[in-house]
């Protein structure tokens, strides 16, 4: 039975159609890649499935839930956790206090001091540690992006949805990246990963969905995917030598 | 509620109880009437200002509405006395009790929709004042356009027979205010609220339940400043719409808060001390617009080199680097 389920699903802004009977499903501890050019409907899919935006149409199941309607904390109690692509840490709020706030609030909800010593312990999961009493804008891009990924794992939840978390890291900030999403399949969370990058998607998933116009276009495994002409033709505009 | 076990908020209520416990013994004893009406009216406005900065300060959502539940309290207290023989505690419930419903039923139906968040909100508080006070104005129930004349229903009860009274009730729903201040500070309840403060799309989906925690608190922010309606309408004798839903009451209120900042629970305390305190001094000068522009400009010099009001300015401890934590700290 697979864990997330989304059906038909379509969000309409205005007279524009960003999503459009867009079918999803991920497996327990299964890391899907989910690509598309700009403007493909990829963060307001997550943003659907996290809850923030809610659906025109289509049902969104969850553990055999249907939370479709379901407010975001709900489904963050519920198990989903989500990443922003441009990081929005508390401003007021130090690092660890940021991830004690999921902790404190999250799937298993905890006391203040018992939330703090969890948020250490995942600070330290992300390379975090040494910044923990630390406020939020003293940390670089990268720290920042793992301070995303460190909040949401303080929720201790069964799904993970990345927007693109490797996205502006220079090339070995994006190996760690790499390894700390790689470890939270090992963890037992399934992950929903967006990414600019087909490549380095392609060597993570374990399969793919490709968005384009806020529709399905292809999903599969990595390989098939990339090698599905219409993939091609909907990032290059054709088939091109690259 | 595990964070109740944090002594440092039991010492801080401890200290708050036992400043209390000095006023009411001193202030009536050695305060001659001048002093102690100026001690009901500043015990008042820090009840007021600490209850505003427990919803507003806390979670950003500036309300123009305090003086409104502020005045509903005055009212309801009032109306208790116009219409039956009960005792003050009665007319001191009804007060907040009328002021929670009001703000119970605005904050079911504004929070409901991320429309009305920021800017929206305070206008929205706004409106909500002109309907009241003509809701007020026309209901004969409540005053009907007269205005109402308490003393002359309050002699011979316990709380009308003098202001040392009404001194000894406000200073006890200052306590409250402040034990209410003082258990947002570094609680769970008060990580929810600037979590809200600072961006409430993340908030919801690190699992804070926005809606309830913006609704409780505003509802518990609106009854503690109808609370401090009930001796007001004592205090006044004469309950008149113009006077009682002047809207200097919440720009003093907010003015207060932002003065003494908001980041820690005392901020507002202070803010409120130094403005009654500045306002009677420059009463002094025999020219209330004179006043004003001071009160104003004092305003205008504090955010400008004090962004984070008086309060903010103080550092936690010596030697440590100066930032706002929000879970840590408040309780020190």
């Amino acid at each position: 039975m697979s864990l997330l389920r989304c059906r038909g699903v379509t969000k309409r802004f205005g007279g524009v159609k960003a999503l459009s009977e867009v079918d999803l499903e991920v497996a327990a501890g299964e890391i899907v890649g989910l690509v598309g050019p700009n403007g493909s409907g990829k963060t307001t899919l997550l943003s659907t499935i996290a809850g923030s935006l809610p659906v025109t149409a289509g049902t969104i199941e969850f553990d055999g839930r249907d939370i479709t309607r379901a407010s975001a904390h709900r489904r963050a109690h519920a198990g989903i956790a989500r990443t922003f692509q441009v990081p929005r840490p508390l401003g007021s709020f130090t690092v660890e206090e940021n991830v004690a706030t999921a902790s404190m609030f999250g799937r298993h909800a905890t006391g203040r001091a018992a939330a703090l010593d969890r948020a250490r312990d995942v600070l330290k999961a992300v390379g975090l540690a040494a910044h923990a009493g630390h406020a939020v804008d003293s940390l670089t891009l990268h720290e920042r992006k793992f301070l995303e990924i460190a909040r949401a794992v303080a929720l201790d939840p069964a799904l993970i949805l990345l927007d693109e978390v490797l996205g502006g890291l220079n090339p070995s900030e994006a190996a760690l990246g790499m390894e700390l999403i790689a470890s939270l399949r090992e963890r037992g969370m399934a992950v929903i990963y967006i990414e600019h990058n087909v490549r380095a998607v392609s060597t993570l998933a374990d399969r793919m969905y490709v968005l384009n116009q806020g529709q399905n276009l292809a999903d599969g495994t990595p390989a098939d995917v990339l090698n599905d002409p219409r993939v091609i033709e909907a990032y290059l505009g054709g088939p091109v030598d690259a | 509620m595990n964070d109740l076990r944090d002594l440092a908020l039991w010492r801080q209520f401890a200290a708050v109880a036992g400043c209390a416990v000095v006023a009411v013994v001193a202030v009536p004893a050695f305060g001659s009437d001048f002093v102690i009406a100026f001690g009901f009216q500043f015990v008042t406005w820090i009840v007021l200002a600490l209850s505003w900065g427990l919803f507003s300060g806390n979670t950003g959502y500036a309300s123009f509405g305090h003086g409104v539940f502020f005045g509903i309290g005055t009212y309801a207290a009032a109306a208790v006395f116009r219409h039956s023989d009960a005792p003050f505690v009665v007319a001191l419930l009804v007060a907040g009790l009328a002021a929670g419903a009001l703000a119970l039923v605005v904050g079911l139906a504004v929070f409901a929709s991320s429309r009305f968040s920021g800017d929206l909100f305070g206008l929205i508080t706004l409106a909500m004042a002109f309907i009241v006070v003509t809701v007020v104005s026309n209901v004969a129930f409540l005053d009907g356009g007269t205005g109402v004349f308490v003393r002359e229903h309050v002699v011979g009860s316990w709380a009308g027979s003098s202001t040392r009274h009404l001194f000894v009730i406000a200073v006890g729903l200052a306590v409250l205010t402040a034990g209410v201040a003082i258990a947002t500070s570094s609680t769970r309840w008060g990580a929810a609220l600037r979590s809200i403060r600072d961006d409430e799309q993340v908030a919801e989906s690190l699992g804070v339940p926005t809606y309830r925690y913006k609704v409780l608190t505003f509802v518990v922010s609106a009854a503690l400043a109808g609370l401090a309606g009930a001796p007001q309408a004592i205090y006044l004798g004469y309950v008149e719409v113009g006077a009682v839903f002047s809207l200097n009451i919440p720009l003093l209120v907010i003015m207060m808060t932002i003065l003494g900042g908001i980041t820690r629970w005392w901020g507002p305390l202070i803010g409120a001390a130094s403005v009654v305190i500045l306002r009677e001094a420059l009463l002094d000068l025999g020219s209330p617009e004179l006043s004003q522009i001071i009160l104003g400009g004092a305003l205008v010099v504090v955010i400008a080199l004090l962004p984070h009001g008086v309060s903010g300015a103080i550092p936690r401890r010596w030697g440590t680097r100066r930032r706002t934590p929000a879970l840590e700290g408040g309780a020190r």
